[in-house]
C-alpha cells in the first residue's frame, strides 16, 4: 500500500484532520512500512516553511503549537532556518559531476605576514561555540536560489584559517557576478579601519578597498567588500587585510589569506 | 535497547520476533513508529511514554496476553498512555507559552543580539558539518531541500530522483538519514547533545525500502 500522500500527512501533523480520519492515520502510522518516515519527512518540510516565512498565519500557529513544543523542537527549528540560509549549489538542470568535492586544500604557500595572535571575544557562550567552529574557514555561497547574472557568491574568511600555511581553492559551481568577502578582524581596542588588498601571486593589484569599518555581530568583528568577478585572477589570489588604528605609531597589522578560484 | 527486566523483555523480543527479521531491529522499529505517533499529542513526553508504552507491553506479554498485531497493540496501549497522560498534565499550556516565546522574542538589544549570535553560530555549525559530509551528500541535501514549496517542492524532488536514478521514497529515505546525521553533527558541535535526549529517530526498518 502507498502511504499516504505528503498532503494528508501535512494535516495530521497541523492537527487538521478529523478525529475518525486521524485515528486511521495512525494505524497506518504503526503498522504500515514508510509512514513513519513519510511523516519525519513532512515534519522537515513544514519547519523549513516555517522557517523561510512560507506559511498561512493558521498553519504557523499550528506549527508553534503542536511541532516546537519542546526545546529539541525549537532547536530543530534553528537547524532548519540555518539550512533555508544555505543557498542550492546546484539544482536539478544542473547537476554536479558525482563526488565532485566542493572546496579543497591545494599547494601549501608560505604566510609572509603573520598577525599578533589575538582571541575571539564573544560574550555569550554560544558565539565561543562558533568560534570552535572556525573549521569553517572557507566558504562560497551563491546567495540566491537561482543563479542569474546578478548573482553574488559569498567568501568567508576566518581569522584562523589564514594561520595555516594552505592556500584554499574554492569551487563556484554557477556564474556569479560579483564575489563578496566577509573577512573576520581582530577587535581592535582602538578605533581602526581596514583596507582590503587582493592581488595575485606576483603581487600585481587587482582591486583594493579603503577605509572600510568594521562590523560586529554575535561577537565576530568582520569587514566586507564585494569584487567583481571579472577582475579576479583565475589562479590563485592574495587577500591581505591590514589595519590603519587611528593614532597608533607602530606598524600596521596584516593578514594574509589566499585563495584559488575555480569558475565554471 | 532500554533495561527492561529480563523476563519481560524477553517476553517482548520473543513476540517482536514473529515479525520477521531481528527482535532489536522491530523493537527500534515499533519505538520509533510510537515517537512519531506520541509527537503528534504529547510531543515534549513522546521518548518517555514510547518506552512506558514498550515496558508495559512486555509485562502484558510476560503475563501472557495473547496479542495478534503487535504494531496495533503497541498504538493502544499508547493512547491509554496518552488518556493517563493528559489527565496528569496541562503540558498544552505549557507548549503555548514556550511556542508564543519563540514567535515573540524579547525586543531587548541583548537578547536580540544573542539570538543573532546564537543564530550565527547554528549557521556556521551546519556549513562546518556539511563540508565535513560527503560532497554527493551535501548536495543532495541542499538539492532536496530547495526548490520552494507545495508544487515546485515535489516536482523538485521528482527532477531530483530522476537524476539520480532511483525512486521517490528510496530519495526521501536518503535525504531523511543525511538530514538526520547533519542535524545530529550540529548538535555535537553546539553541545546540545549533552543537554537533551537524543533525537535520533530516523526507522532503520525503512531505510533501505525503495532503494
Amino acid at each position: 500500500m502507498n502511504s499516504p500522500d505528503n498532503s494528508t500527512l501535512r494535516r495530521l501533523l497541523l492537527h487538521q484532520t478529523s478525529e475518525a480520519e486521524q485515528r486511521l492515520l495512525e494505524e497506518r502510522l504503526l503498522s504500515e512500512e514508510g509512514v513513519a518516515d513519510a511523516l519525519r519527512d513532512v515534519e522537515n518540510d513544514l519547519l523549513d516553511d516555517y522557517a523561510a516565512k512560507r506559511l498561512a498565519a493558521e498553519d504557523r500557529a499550528s506549527v508553534e503549537k503542536y511541532l516546537l513544543a519542546t526545546v529539541a523542537d525549537r532547536r530543530r527549528l534553528q537547524i532548519a532556518a540555518a539550512l533555508s540560509r544555505t543557498p542550492n549549489a546546484t539544482s536539478p538542470s544542473a547537476p554536479a559531476p558525482a563526488g565532485s568535492p566542493n572546496w579543497s586544500s591545494v599547494a601549501s604557500a608560505p604566510e609572509q605576514v603573520v598577525p599578533k595572535p589575538w582571541r575571539l571575544r564573544g560574550r555569550a557562550r554560544i558565539a565561543l561555540v562558533a568560534a570552535a567552529c572556525a573549521i569553517l574557514a572557507i566558504i562560497a555561497l551563491p546567495k540566491i536560489g537561482r543563479i542569474g547574472s546578478g548573482t553574488t557568491a559569498d567568501l568567508v574568511l576566518l581569522a584562523d584559517q589564514q594561520r595555516g600555511a594552505a592556500a584554499r581553492s574554492l569551487e563556484i559551481r554557477a556564474p556569479v557576478a560579483r564575489l563578496r568577502l566577509q573577512i573576520e578582524v581582530s577587535p581592535a581596542a582602538d578605533p581602526s579601519t581596514y583596507v582590503i588588498d587582493v592581488s595575485d601571486q606576483n603581487g600585481h593589484r587587482l582591486y583594493e578597498a579603503e577605509r572600510l569599518t568594521p562590523r560586529t555581530a554575535g561577537g565576530y568583528s568582520f569587514v566586507e567588500m564585494s569584487v567583481p568577478m571579472s577582475v579576479l585572477n583565475p589562479a590563485v589570489q592574495r587577500i591581505i587585510v591590514t589595519a590603519r588604528q587611528t593614532g597608533s605609531r607602530g606598524q600596521p597589522v596584516a593578514s594574509v589569506w589566499e585563495v584559488s578560484l575555480n569558475r565554471p | 535497547m532500554r533495561d527492561l527486566a529480563d523476563d519481560s523483555l524477553k517476553a517482548l523480543l520473543t513476540r517482536l520476533a514473529r515479525e520477521g527479521g531481528s527482535s532489536e531491529v522491530a523493537y527500534e522499529r515499533v519505538r520509533t513508529r510510537l515517537i512519531r505517533y506520541l509527537r503528534l499529542h504529547l510531543p515534549a513526553e513522546a521518548d518517555d511514554l514510547a518506552d512506558r508504552t514498550l515496558d508495559r507491553m512486555a509485562h502484558r506479554l510476560h503475563e501472557g496476553t495473547e496479542v495478534h498485531n503487535i504494531y496495533l497493540y503497541a498504538l493502544g496501549v499508547a493512547r491509554m498512555l496518552v488518556h493517563e497522560a493528559r489527565a496528569r498534565f496541562a503540558r498544552e499550556q505549557v507548549s503555548l507559552e514556550e511556542a508564543a516565546a519563540l514567535s515573540n522574542p524579547p525586543l531587548d538589544t541583548e537578547a536580540a543580539e544573542e539570538r543573532a549570535a546564537e543564530s550565527e553560530a547554528v549557521f556556521a555549525a551546519l556549513q562546518a558539518c556539511m563540508q565535513a559530509m560527503s560532497s554527493s551528500g551535501a548536495a543532495l541535501i541542499i538539492d532536496y531541500y530547495a526548490g520552494g514549496d507545495g508544487t515546485a517542492r515535489i516536482e523538485n524532488r521528482r527532477v531530483l530522483a530522476d537524476r539520480l536514478g532511483i525512486g521517490m521514497n528510496a530519495l526521501r529515505n536518503r535525504a531523511l538519514r543525511l538530514r538526520d546525521a547533519l542535524e545530529r553533527c550540529v548538535q555535537e558541535k553546539l553541545g546540545w547533545r549533552d543537554e537533551e535526549r537524543s533525537f535520533d529517530t530516523s526507522d532503520g526498518s525503512d531505510e533501505a525500502s525503495g532503494s
